[in-house]
């Protein structure tokens, strides 16, 4: 019996590895498969200011990283997207969750969720720019609009969505409201939180670019535009590269954090 | 904590579905009932699916005010949920999944700003009694259904309460498990002794765990059709007495069963 088991674990374990191991495989294969379509295209259209090799692309990048301008705007786009998605994750967090606690306040918010909701933040850009000025703040004023409404809207959603009978539970094992809100109510809307953040995140990243490319003398989105100007058609494929990059390490940090010290709260992202 | 009486008196419960599509859409769930169940019974309601059983422990429970009548908890009208009636829900949503089986046990003297040594010894004797030892660390969801029920009663159990109100705690379980568990329940409310309202809708189940089982019609306008001691020594088993038991229970259920297929649209 105890040997069955062993040899069916055995078995069991090998696959999964053939499983990791097809999965890298795949990976690999995919780039490789972009990289050579993309060196055939460049080739055959043979225009680098059309369309730039990978080689051309590279060197551009090797340029970019000398001269310290692709460090400076990754720095200058990444710090505004830092500190609008913490002030707005600040405050939509407490937002959404009155928003799912009290009748009230939804009414209240619920005409401007259902307004706001259909207009992207890039229609503001223009308008930021005229109230907050040329500077950061226009930028960040935009992210922390991006970053509160996703997270309020979706910390509501998971408040909502909690089963009456966790809060029923916690009432007749003692808990007053203000203990349920805390134990119960906070804990059980946590994966529909990072739900939000997640998504605000993106959307971070699609303001910021839009917002620099418009007004800007610094950021990703402004080295885009600027590349522009002068046919550096490699400078715009190292700034695109560079934000998917970005987009990419941030939601694996995002992932990081949510699989180690959110485990318990059954998050998936 | 002392034991208590629950009394229901000519309770009913109509919902309103104020989204119908024309006129007044009422729905008569509960008409007359009247129940006395006195401290320390093990008390069953048994009814056909949909008959509103449910309705009535929620609103013994105070999750639910009744449309008309009262309930008396020792004479005291209910306003509200309380620790003196420990719920053990039918499904998992109750359960505080990002806890573990001993955050789960310890929440009700947790939030009562019981020390931390005291509730310590409340959790192990209670994980003892129903059988979790060497799951405190578990999360819920790596438990099986039938652990997640008794870590359900274990939960409530923590927290002494005078009452239990069970909610067709075994409804989900397979055959076997639900046998063992009736088991396990009979022995530690022998061992508790406390007032349980256990609402189920099989018929076996009643015979084997309850002092008295009242027998429900079907909705809507649901009420206590009647009801029948059951003064037989635990642990039971399905004897000859208890058989016969069953047939005149049985007759009576499915009478009612046939009344509310016909009713079905």
């Amino acid at each position: 019996m105890t040997e069955m088991t062993e040899v069916s674990v055995a078995r069991k374990q090998r696959r999964w590895d053939n499983d990791a191991v097809s999965h890298y495989v795949a990976f690999g294969a995919s780039l490789v498969c972009a990289f050579t379509i993309w060196t055939i295209l460049a080739w055959w259209v043979g225009k680098p200011a059309f369309l730039p090799s990978p080689r051309a692309t590279l060197d551009g990048a090797i340029e970019l990283i000398r001269n310290g301008q692709l460090m400076e705007n990754v720095t200058a786009s990444l710090s505004r997207i830092v500190i609008g998605y913490f002030i707005g994750t600040c405050i939509g967090i407490p937002l959404g969750l009155f928003m799912g606690k009290s009748k009230i306040v939804r009414a209240f918010v619920d005409p401007y969720v259902e307004f706001f909701r259909f207009i992207p933040p890039i229609a503001f850009v223009t308008l930021a720019i005229i109230w907050f000025g040329l500077g950061e703040t226009s930028k960040i004023v935009l992210i922390v609009y991006t970053t509160l409404f996703m997270v309020a809207i979706n910390t509501m959603i998971g408040v909502l969505s909690i089963e009456p009978d966790k809060r029923f539970a916690a009432l007749c094992l003692g808990a007053s409201e203000r203990q349920v809100f805390f134990h119960v109510t906070i804990p059980a809307a946590i994966p529909s939180i990072v739900t939000g953040m997640k998504i605000a995140m993106g959307n971070s990243f699609m303001t910021v670019v839009s917002a620099e490319m418009i007004a800007a003398k610094t950021g990703i989105g402004y080295l885009i535009m600027n590349s522009r100007l002068f046919l550096l058609t490699e400078w715009i494929f190292v700034g695109i590269i560079t934000l998917g990059l970005m987009g990419f390490i941030s939601d694996r940090a995002l992932r990081l954090v949510a699989n180690t010290m959110l485990r318990r709260y059954a998050v998936k992202v | 904590m002392g034991n208590y009486d629950i009394e229901v008196k000519n309770v009913g419960c109509v919902f309103s579905a104020r989204h119908g599509a024309r006129g007044s859409d009422e729905y008569i769930a509960l008409r007359g009932i009247n129940l006395s169940i006195s401290p320390g019974e093990f008390f069953c309601l048994l009814g056909p699916s949909g008959c509103g059983k449910s309705t009535i422990l929620r609103m013994i429970a105070g999750f639910l005010p009744p449309t008309s009548g009262q309930i008396l908890l020792s004479g005291k009208p209910i306003k509200g949920p309380g620790i003196d009636r420990g719920v053990v829900f039918q499904g998992d949503a109750a359960i505080f999944n990002w806890l573990t089986v001993e955050e789960n046990i310890s929440f009700g003297p947790r939030m009562q700003g019981i020390s931390k040594d005291k509730y310590r010894r409340i959790v192990a004797e209670n994980v003892r009694l129903v059988g979790l030892e060497g799951f405190e660390q578990y999360q819920p969801q790596q438990l099986s259904g039938g652990m997640r029920q008794r870590l359900q009663i274990a939960r409530v159990l923590a927290n002494d309460p005078g009452i239990l109100l069970m909610d067709e705690p075994f409804g989900a379980l397979d055959a076997q498990t639900r046998e063992i568990m009736q088991q396990e329940l009979s022995r530690i409310w022998s061992s508790r002794k406390k007032t349980v309202v256990f609402i189920t809708h099989d018929i076996d189940e009643a015979l084997i765990l309850g002092d008295r089982i009242a027998i429900m019609t079907a909705g809507p306008a649901a009420t206590i059709k009647s009801s029948l001691n059951i003064d037989r020594p635990r642990p039971r088993e399905l004897n000859e007495e208890l058989l016969r038991l069953r047939r005149e229970v049985k007759a009576a259920i499915e009478e009612e069963v046939t009344k509310a297929m016909r009713q079905m649209p």
